[in-house]
């Protein structure tokens, strides 16, 4: 894997896959670049752990490396997640449980409201550690209907192929998650 | 919008979620700052400010290196699957050298071990009457053996 990269920005992920599972190792590499920032942030807003969160992107993208078959049938995105989803079942069953934290949840969070004032908007960044327990502390697929919606640019559909679910279920999880956290965050103040 | 077709609040987190066009948030936002129905709905009020409240939730910036222990990663893997092929591909040969005289030779161990086995000797054992029929032994005391040897010998005399 030491050959210069020439593969255009321009090809599509969809081309690039393809081009790897014929062994294509310039393709790999320009795909690695790609994605490598995005995989450990979805991993990074869950965990909460840098070091984790890279493991878990590695895993992802040995994954990509020794697929086999690959048909371009849905967006690369939603085929990259949901390998990443399931490595992170997978680490999770690895770890025997998921954390559930919110006993450490004692110090006071303000829910922003609508529009952050900049008093709130740095309340937010101060609170990201509560946030993230909060989040942890709620059902695997509730978490990822909203770490998939909010930041992952995915759409509804997307995110059901990923999760295996009816794209209306969705939906419905997205504003039941978004309840409990609320609650979740709410409790504490 | 008017205030009276309030959108559901699954249609309007929809409407975030996914990037609706600017027109249209901005659309939705508006009906929500002037609707006394939407303000008054907790759940969706405590849903959008969860919305916001993920915003915290920060990037992390992946190691310099993280390309150079994928890679190295990689490499040590396939190193490890081509060392086990290998090992597969000498059985593999082994087995296509050998394989009928070693199946010969397991068959005739699986015959010659049990006879070499020492099995407990079988002693025969003399019947005994029971100690209930005991008094039999009076009343009857010609035996089985000499009844048959006695017909056979009145048999003999008379041929």
């Amino acid at each position: 894997m030491q050959q210069p990269l020439s593969t255009p920005l321009t090809v599509q992920d969809e081309a690039l896959m393809l081009q790897i599972v014929n062994g294509d190792q310039q393709a790999y590499r320009l795909l690695v670049k790609r994605w490598k920032q995005p995989l450990m942030n979805y991993f990074y807003r869950q965990l909460g752990d840098a070091e984790s969160a890279e493991e878990l992107t590695q895993e992802v993208l040995i994954k990509v490396w020794k697929t086999k078959k690959y048909q371009p049938k849905a967006k690369f995105s939603t085929f990259i997640y949901r390998l990443a989803y399931h490595v992170l079942v997978d680490h999770w069953r690895k770890q025997g449980r998921r954390p559930q934290k919110m006993e450490s949840l004692d110090q006071s969070f303000d829910l922003p409201s609508l529009a952050l004032s900049p008093e709130q908007q740095v309340l937010a960044s101060e609170s990201r550690e509560q946030v993230q327990v909060a989040l942890q502390a709620l059902p695997l697929k509730q978490q990822q209907v909203l770490i998939l919606s909010k930041f992952q640019d995915l759409k509804y559909g997307q995110i059901a192929e990923i999760l295996d679910c009816p794209a209306k279920s969705v939906k419905v999880q997205v504003f039941r998650a978004l309840k409990k956290l609320g609650e979740k965050l709410k409790e504490r103040t | 919008m008017s205030p009276t077709d309030c959108p559901q609040p699954e249609v309007i987190l929809e409407a975030l979620a996914e990037k609706a066009s600017g027109a249209e948030q901005a659309d939705l936002l508006s009906h929500l700052e002037q609707c006394h129905d939407c303000q008054s709905q907790p759940n969706l009020a405590v849903a959008l400010a969860a919305w916001q409240a993920l915003e915290c939730l920060d990037e992390q910036v992946i190691s310099d290196d993280f390309e150079l222990r994928l890679l190295a990663r990689l490499q040590r893997e396939s190193e490890q699957v081509s060392r086990i092929n290998r090992w597969l591909q000498q059985v593999d040969r082994w087995f296509d050298a050998f394989h009928l005289p070693a199946l010969a030779v397991v068959i005739a161990l699986c015959f010659w071990v049990p006879m070499q086995m020492d099995s407990p000797p079988v002693q025969a054992q003399r019947w005994q009457r029971p100690e209930h029929s005991q008094s039999l032994k009076t009343h009857f005391p010609i035996q089985t053996e000499d009844a048959l040897t006695f017909i056979i010998e009145i048999n003999r005399n008379r041929s």
